[in-house]
């Protein structure tokens, strides 16, 4: 074997370290760790002096826009087919796991939920371009139930004392929602949750599916993963209209549950034997296929029967489905 | 002189922890990714580090060296307590690490050659190296940081620079695909 001179050796050396270095992480989950550490120690203090939140919303109501500290970190934009929700909690109430995460692009929501027994959680984030939740600031500025959310002014609405609903600008584009169910306390938590929310570690929801090519005047609107355990994960696909109201009028979903088949007739459906239901009543067309996996892929909507196989078919398939935090704090 | 983070601020100027973390931190997972050649660790370490650190900032005289050096020696001390812990760098733990998008640079060359045998190296010799060859130090600047004289330096890199010089081929004029193909 030859030797290398030194010059070689060093510059071996310098690239490959350099090669190395790109393969270091991204800071998302050491930010995180920090401001959780800080939120930990911070939640032994008192909480923000009244003054400062009777201030805050004076400033608001006489119609003075404030901001005195958005939710750090960047934004992430969901993509077609890898979309993420980009808002986290750094703290949610002992024995909560998470089993639910869905977005979409665009202007989708991101919504990701917490269980434990009865108790729910539910975070939720809306683009300000939808024009459902464009005015949201407008209703927080009217609405006398106020609270101070990392600097911003929110509302806090169906409080019953198990329940609340607590709703702030985290920044200019995006609006927030903690529900909080049947948790006692519901009020407190769902502040200590939002005041905890950051974009610091956005999550892919990265289901076992997603849409192949769909009929004309349909989109991709949001993927959905669901589960109690990554055993037990699901994807659900949803499709809308591309243009306003987006509402779903397609739906896919892979999953190991069977769908009903009492009524349906067998046809060709990827290149096997599935099941085809006609629309009757309030029930939609559906679609279903058991996939090699032994999960079932079901395909529902209003469309023509050629549409939903047409749409079974081309539905692409992730060997690697991201479940593995279905179940987790 | 290889920069942990962009040079914002000159050294000696305070920063907050918040500053410093945000100029910083991308650097120092790089520095740390290097040194243990093991992501995963590189950023339980970063992450001990800080914590740490954030706990007693304002009693800390030079953040930049102070955290390096605490990276350093939690990766000596933690290579030595926790030996199951650490994977050597192979195309599967790195792409299980890397973003689904194929990676051109994956390719497997005298560079990968070159770091897996550097993964061979006592600990000390293999910081040495980075120090040097990645982070651009002189002798007495790791001397400092390994706490050690710049002969024990100059004698660890000599000896690390012998062990790679003998067992690297000389560099491919074609690169071949690795495990991955």
């Amino acid at each position: 074997m030859n030797q290398l001179s030194e010059h070689e050796t060093e510059t071996l050396l310098r690239e490959g370290l350099d090669r190395l270095a790109e393969r270091a992480p991204d800071g998302h989950e050491v930010r995180n760790a920090l401001v959780r550490a800080r939120q930990t120690r911070r939640r032994g203090r008192p909480r923000l002096a009244l003054a400062a939140v009777a201030a805050a919303v004076i400033a608001v109501t006489a119609g003075v826009p404030i901001v005195l500290h958005a939710v750090p970190g960047e934004q992430v934009t969901a993509a077609a087919g890898r979309p993420v929700a980009s808002f986290t909690p750094g703290w949610l109430p002992d024995g909560f796991t998470e089993q639910y995460r869905s977005s979409g692009p665009g202007i989708t929501p991101q919504v990701r939920r917490w269980f434990a027994g009865p108790g729910r959680i539910t975070l939720s984030a809306y683009s300000t371009a939808d024009p459902d939740w464009s005015q949201t600031a407008l209703r927080i500025a009217a609405l006398k139930d106020q609270v101070v959310v990392g600097g911003r002014v929110g509302m806090v609405t169906g409080d019953t004392g198990t329940a609340a609903l607590l709703t702030w600008m985290a920044d200019d584009r995006h609006v927030l929602t903690v529900a909080v169910e049947a948790v006692p306390g519901a009020r407190a938590v769902a502040q200590d949750v939002a005041e905890s929310v950051t974009t610091d570690d956005p999550v892919r929801v990265r289901g076992e599916a997603r849409f192949g090519p769909l009929p004309g005047g349909l989109r991709e609107f949001s993927t959905t993963v669901q589960g109690d355990s990554p055993g037990d994960g699901s994807t659900a696909l949803d499709a809308s209209a591309d243009t306003a109201p987006r509402v779903a009028a397609l739906h896919a979903t892979v999953g190991a549950g069977s769908p009903g088949l009492g009524g349906t007739t067998p046809i060709p459906v990827r290149g096997g034997t599935g099941a085809y239901r006609a629309p009757a009543g309030p029930l939609e067309g559906m679609v279903a296929v058991q996939l090699p996996s032994g999960h079932w892929l079901t395909v529902s909507g209003r469309q023509p029967q050629d549409e939903l196989v047409a749409v079974a078919n081309a539905v692409v398939l992730d060997p690697a489905p991201e479940y593995g935090w279905l179940g987790t704090d | 002189m290889q920069q942990i983070g962009p040079p914002a601020r000159p050294e000696g100027v305070t920063t907050s922890f918040d500053e410093f973390v945000e100029d910083r931190l991308d650097g120092l997972l790089r520095y740390a990714t290097v040194l243990t050649d093991d992501p995963h660790l590189a950023q339980d370490i970063v992450q001990e580090v800080l914590l740490r650190a954030q706990q007693h900032w304002a009693k800390i005289d030079s953040p930049p060296t102070y955290v390096r050096r605490m990276v350093t020696n939690e990766y000596l001390s933690w290579r030595r307590r926790a030996v199951r812990r650490v994977v050597p760098s192979s195309h599967e733990v790195l792409d299980a690490l890397s973003p689904p998008e194929a990676d051109p640079s994956a390719a497997y060359d005298a560079r990968d050659e070159m770091l897996a045998l550097l993964a061979t190296l006592p600990r000390k010799q293999r910081a040495a190296i980075v120090l040097r060859y990645y982070e651009g130090y002189s002798d007495a600047e790791i001397g400092e940081v390994l706490r050690c004289g710049a002969s024990t330096v100059r004698s660890q890199i000599s000896r690390a620079l012998a062990t790679l010089r003998t067992c690297v081929r000389p560099l491919p004029t074609v690169l071949t695909t690795g495990a991955g193909e």
